[in-house]
Formats: structure tokens, C-alpha cells, sequence
């Protein structure tokens, strides 16, 4: 009880740090797809009665680079908090500058503490909620499918708290992104975290290390090398073998990285894109009665591919979870 | 309408990058045509496997989806790549 309290108050000041200074800072920096707008105006100068600061201007004014640019500032991070200050008083960029990533990890890690804690709890007082016993079931899945039936009831048992949370963690992530929204500061402006790879180069991090490490200590750190290379090989392909498997070694979860977040963008992009097409013919037909027609079959394509996106969501969790587990589990048994 | 293409026909003629939209275009047509033989020769197999044992249908689905992620990983690749090369 005393652990859950302490939790949520940390979750709850790391969330208001990032906020306040967003939603202050967010006068002076502007957000992505009006800042980018209001630059694009200026830097043509033909625009020269702009009255509102912070007005877009219509579909029909602007070109189509513009239209595109908006559509897709939406998929790219930015940052909301500078918070680095140099000599002159100029707030930049820099180590500690938070983008609209972090906040939505956050809130991720926020829910799920929300929705796991009684989890826990169902088990230590034997009553079960109708959403707390779907989350278990869930629980069970990955445990039973995923981690039990590659690594095996013993050695698996010390892995489920990991692969537990790299599962549920993408998860959250990928489906907040799934919300539909509009807007440009933090609870509005909902953005998918693991369409970056910021965030999922580190979660491939970890992989990559319990597979030198564990594989290390199972193994020798001279065995650990010498099983990366198969038995049995002919001396005059070893030039060849070897650096095929060691550069294996880096491309694994440099691959997972690539995966999951090249995924998680383009399934974006693509939604952009089809829905960048209704402003794109509004603009080709100048506004015309006709060109309200064409959104039609844009937006059925648009959730068309939502549709599809919702399915691919759960399925790169589960990818990157049990490649996961493959890869540490060859890197500690490695009978060739 | 036809104003709108000769907008974009000027555009194109005198935009520097254009083989690099060309490229990009190449880089992400061909990498789904590979990704799609690949794709579909895992979907087949698959589909005979379960079709010559339906009591093996579970794990037949799951390493299925699996070798297809591996080739759908690589195709990404060629995506990114071309984004790299459209917004460059």
C-alpha cells in the first residue's frame, strides 16, 4: 500500500514537471503544426496580411509542401521544454531537453500502474474484478505462451517481471497513439512514444546487453564467443563465418529497433498521408462543391488503415517481446 | 484541375532533388515487392502446414508470424531508407 502510494506520487510530480514548464513555454515556442506554418508564411513573404499571430492559414492558400509538412509534423517528435539556458538568456536544445516523447512514456507508466496494481493485489485477497481478471488473463498470456514456452518453468521464472514490462509497456504506448487527436500541448497532443527510435533504440538496448552478459556468464566470456560460431564449420569459411556472427550480434537488436518503431511510423504516416489527400484535392479543385465528395473514399482509406494499425499495435509488441526472448535464450544456451 | 498540374509539372521542373523522390519512390515499391513473395511464400507454407495438421494450427500461426515479421523487418528498412532519402 505504503509502495503504491509512493509510486503514484513520483509519477505524479514527474508528470507536473513536464507539464507546467510545457504548457508556460508553449506561448513563446509555439507548437509544431502552427509554428511550422507561421515560418512557412513569412519565409514567402507573400502572405503580408497575416493578422493573427498564431492563425494557420486556409487550405487554399497554402502550398502543397505546406500541407504536408502539417500533416506530418504530427508523426515527428518536437520538443515542448528547452529547459537548458545559455550565457545570452536563449533557451535551446540540449541533454535535458524534453520532447512530447517523454510525457507520453509517462502517462504510460502512470496506467500501468493503475491497471496492474490490482493485479497484484487479486492475488493476495483472492477477489477478482471483471477488468482486473482480462488483465490477468493477459498476464497469463505472456507468461505461459511467450516466456514459459521458449525459456523453459525454472529459468523463465526470473525473466517474467522483464519481459512482463517490455510487453505491457509497448503495448500502452502503441495503442495511446491509436487516439484519435487534435491539439498542441501535452494531454491533447497524443503522440505515439515508440514511433521514435529514441525509445525503442533503449528497450533493444537492454536486450542487447542481458545477451552479452548473461550469455557471458552462462557460458565464459571466451565460450560465449566461441559458441557464436557453429560446430562443425570447415576452416576455409571461418573468414566468412565469423564476422557474418558477430556482426549478427549487433544487427539483432539494432533490427528490433528498426522494427518496431519503422512500424509504428509509417502506420502513422500512412493515416497522414490519407487524410493529407482531402486537403490535397479540396486544394486541386479549388474548394468546389465536388471536392467535398472526394473525402469520402480519403477517409475510408484512413480507417481502412487505422483498422489495420490497431491489429499491428499488438502484434510488434509481441514480436519485439518474444524475438526477446529468443535472442537472450540462444545467447545462454547456444547448442548449435 | 489542370492548372494544378501545370502548378506541379513547373515544380518538378525546376526542383533539384528529383531523383531523390525518384529513388525513394524505387526504394520503397521494390522492397514490398520482396517483402511480398517473401510474405507469401510464408502465408502459403503456413496454410498447407495447418491445412496437413490442424492439431499443430497454434504453433504453425505463431513462428509464421514471426518469419514474417523478419522479412517485414527488412523491408521497413528499405522504407525508412526512402523517407531518409524524401525528406533529405
Amino acid at each position: 500500500m505504503l509502495a503504491k502510494r509512493l509510486l503514484i506520487t513520483i509519477w505524479l510530480s514527474l508528470l507536473a514537471a513536464v507539464v507546467v514548464p510545457a504548457q508556460e513555454g508553449n506561448g513563446e515556442h509555439g507548437a509544431s503544426g502552427a509554428g511550422t506554418t507561421h515560418e512557412a508564411g513569412e519565409g514567402g513573404e507573400s502572405h503580408g496580411d497575416e493578422s493573427g499571430e498564431h492563425q494557420s492559414p486556409g487550405t487554399l492558400e497554402m502550398s502543397n509542401a505546406d500541407i504536408f509538412k502539417i500533416q506530418f509534423t504530427h508523426s515527428v517528435p518536437y520538443p515542448i521544454a528547452l529547459l537548458e539556458v545559455d550565457e545570452d538568456g536563449h533557451e535551446h536544445a540540449g541533454l535535458f531537453t524534453i520532447y512530447n516523447v517523454q510525457p507520453w512514456q509517462w502517462t504510460c507508466l502512470g496506467l500501468m500502474l493503475i491497471v496492474f496494481f490490482p493485479v497484484v493485489g487479486s492475488f493476495r485477497k483472492q477477489r477478482v474484478g471483471k477488468f482486473t481478471r482480462i488483465m490477468r488473463g493477459f498476464c497469463l498470456w505472456v507468461r505461459d505462451e511467450m516466456v514459459y514456452s521458449v525459456m523453459g518453468k525454472e529459468e523463465g521464472r526470473a525473466f517474467l517481471p522483464l519481459f512482463f514490462f517490455m510487453f505491457f509497456f509497448i503495448v500502452f504506448q502503441n495503442v495511446i497513439g491509436l487516439i484519435p487527436s487534435t491539439g498542441h500541448s501535452y494531454p491533447f497532443a497524443i503522440y505515439t512514444a515508440t514511433g521514435t527510435p529514441f525509445v525503442t533504440a533503449p528497450l533493444a538496448a537492454i536486450t542487447l546487453l542481458l545477451m552479452l552478459t548473461l550469455g557471458m556468464k552462462k557460458n565464459g566470456v571466451v565460450g560465449f564467443f566461441k559458441g557464436l560460431i557453429p560446430h562443425g564449420v570447415p576452416a576455409y569459411l571461418l573468414p566468412i563465418i565469423v564476422p557474418i556472427e558477430f556482426a549478427g550480434l549487433i544487427i539483432k537488436p539494432v533490427a528490433l529497433t528498426i522494427r518496431l518503431f519503422a512500424n509504428m511510423l509509417s502506420g502513422h504516416l500512412v493515416i497522414a498521408a490519407a487524410i493529407g489527400l482531402v486537403f490535397l484535392f479540396t486544394k486541386m479543385m479549388a474548394g468546389s462543391a465536388l471536392s467535398y465528395l472526394t473525402a469520402l473514399p480519403c477517409v475510408g482509406m484512413a480507417i481502412f488503415i487505422y483498422i489495420i494499425e490497431a491489429f499491428v499495435t499488438l502484434l510488434q509488441a509481441y514480436i519485439f517481446t518474444f524475438l526477446s526472448i529468443n535472442f537472450i535464450h540462444q545467447s545462454m544456451h547456444q547448442e548449435h | 484541375m489542370l492548372a494544378f498540374f501545370q502548378d506541379a509539372a513547373n515544380q518538378l521542373a525546376t526542383a533539384s532533388n528529383t531523383g531523390l523522390g525518384i529513388g525513394a519512390g524505387l526504394a520503397a515499391g521494390l522492397a514490398a515487392v520482396g517483402a511480398g513473395l517473401g510474405i507469401g511464400r510464408i502465408g502459403g507454407a503456413a496454410g498447407e502446414g495447418i491445412a496437413r495438421q490442424p492439431e499443430a494450427a497454434d504453433a504453425i500461426k505463431g513462428s509464421a508470424l514471426i518469419f514474417a515479421a523478419f522479412v517485414e523487418g527488412v523491408a521497413l528498412f528499405a522504407a525508412v531508407i526512402g523517407l531518409m532519402l524524401a525528406t533529405k
